[in-house]
């Protein structure tokens, strides 16, 4: 799944997470800050990511991603692995 | 035990079906700071979305200044709060597993999450407490914010009591088989004030006649105190009166915004 697609989908769960749906998902947008996610939200949006792209972000992910282009590498770096591993 | 009085200087209820509860989750009030997420209510339990109307309405009938009061203490009192949510997170495990449940069912539903929703939404520094819990919710909140005198330099606090009924009933495909019913009912007390344009909570240990016992209401109920309140008209009042299950007694003397405007003057 390219970047952009990916960011699609990005979209979509936090859509559905918050109701909302940012017009512009930036690399730069923070998630705490500008997403008004707090942490019960941010967890929901792993469980969300896991279920509906099949990969799983941890405690320790979330320890370094701070922006939507952290959680984008994060999560194509895992698509990545999974699909080497495939 | 001694006699406690607190003055009520605002007062506001709630009575939501699911419709307007699901309707509340999407407009949070406007008092409510910007930083606050548009969504913040989307996965509070029912009982919460009641108390904020509740409050709402009391901040909007009374015209109450919030910076006035960032210190003081919320108590809240739920009755079987959970119920839907538990619902759906017992299906939905049995159904699909672990991964189904909502990591928010347990900020959002536990006894606590009403007074910690309230002292965000209301930019509170002072402590937030949930009581109760159970059938006799109402009861112990009362007893809590008459305790918090001698341990808070607030001059007041929030009570705030919430339950259903009905009680939402489903069956097992989730359905509900009723038309459940939420209450609020959010009283603003000062402590030190004898006497408020919005009426008075009184508590004595016990009753000092035998005859004045029997003038007490044996239990009392959130849906009870809400219906009464909601039928003031402008410059009426209402006195409930009800006894707790070891003895001691509540006097609830409420006043209609038309009347506090009088005394006021």
């Amino acid at each position: 799944m390219d970047r952009q697609a990916l960011r699609t989908k990005l979209l979509d769960i936090f859509e559905q997470e918050t109701w909302e749906r940012p017009e512009n998902l930036t690399d730069d947008m923070t998630i705490r800050e500008g997403l008004k996610l707090d942490s019960v939200d941010v967890l929901s949006v792993a469980l969300r990511v896991e279920s509906e792209l099949g990969v799983t972000l941890g405690s320790d992910d979330f320890g370094r991603i701070q922006t939507v282009g952290d959680l984008l590498d994060a999560i194509q770096s895992k698509l990545a692995t999974k699909s080497k591993a495939a | 035990m001694p006699s406690f009085t607190a003055a009520i200087d605002a007062w506001g209820t709630a009575r939501l079906g699911l419709p307007a509860i699901a309707a509340l989750r999407k407009s949070l009030p406007a008092w409510v700071p910007e930083s606050i997420a548009g969504h913040f209510l989307k996965y509070a339990d029912e009982q919460t979305v009641a108390a904020v109307s509740a409050i709402d309405r009391a901040i909007q009938s009374h015209e109450i200044n919030l910076s006035q009061r960032c210190d003081w203490p919320i108590i809240a009192a739920p009755r079987f709060l959970g119920r839907i949510a538990g619902l759906v997170v017992i299906r939905g495990y049995d159904q699909r597993g672990p991964q189904s449940v909502s990591p928010h069912i347990i900020p959002q539903n536990s006894l606590h999450s009403i007074s910690g929703a309230l002292s965000i939404l209301l930019a509170s520094h002072g402590p937030n407490v949930g009581v109760g819990g159970g059938p006799e919710s109402l009861d112990d909140a009362i007893l809590a914010a008459f305790s918090l005198p001698g341990s808070s330099a607030a001059e007041g606090c929030w009570l705030v009591a919430t339950a259903w009924d009905p009680e939402p009933v489903a069956d097992r495909q989730g359905r509900f088989s009723n038309e459940p019913i939420c209450h609020a009912c959010a009283l603003s007390l000062r402590f030190a004030a004898r006497e408020l344009a919005g009426g008075e909570l009184h508590f004595r240990p016990a009753s000092t006649t035998r005859r004045e016992a029997r003038s007490l209401e044996p239990q009392m109920s959130v849906s009870r105190i809400v219906s009464q309140l909601e039928q003031l008209e402008a410059g009426e009042s209402c006195h409930l009166s009800w006894l707790l299950n070891w003895g001691g007694e509540v006097v609830l003397s409420v006043r209609a915004a038309g009347e506090r405007r009088r005394l006021a003057a």
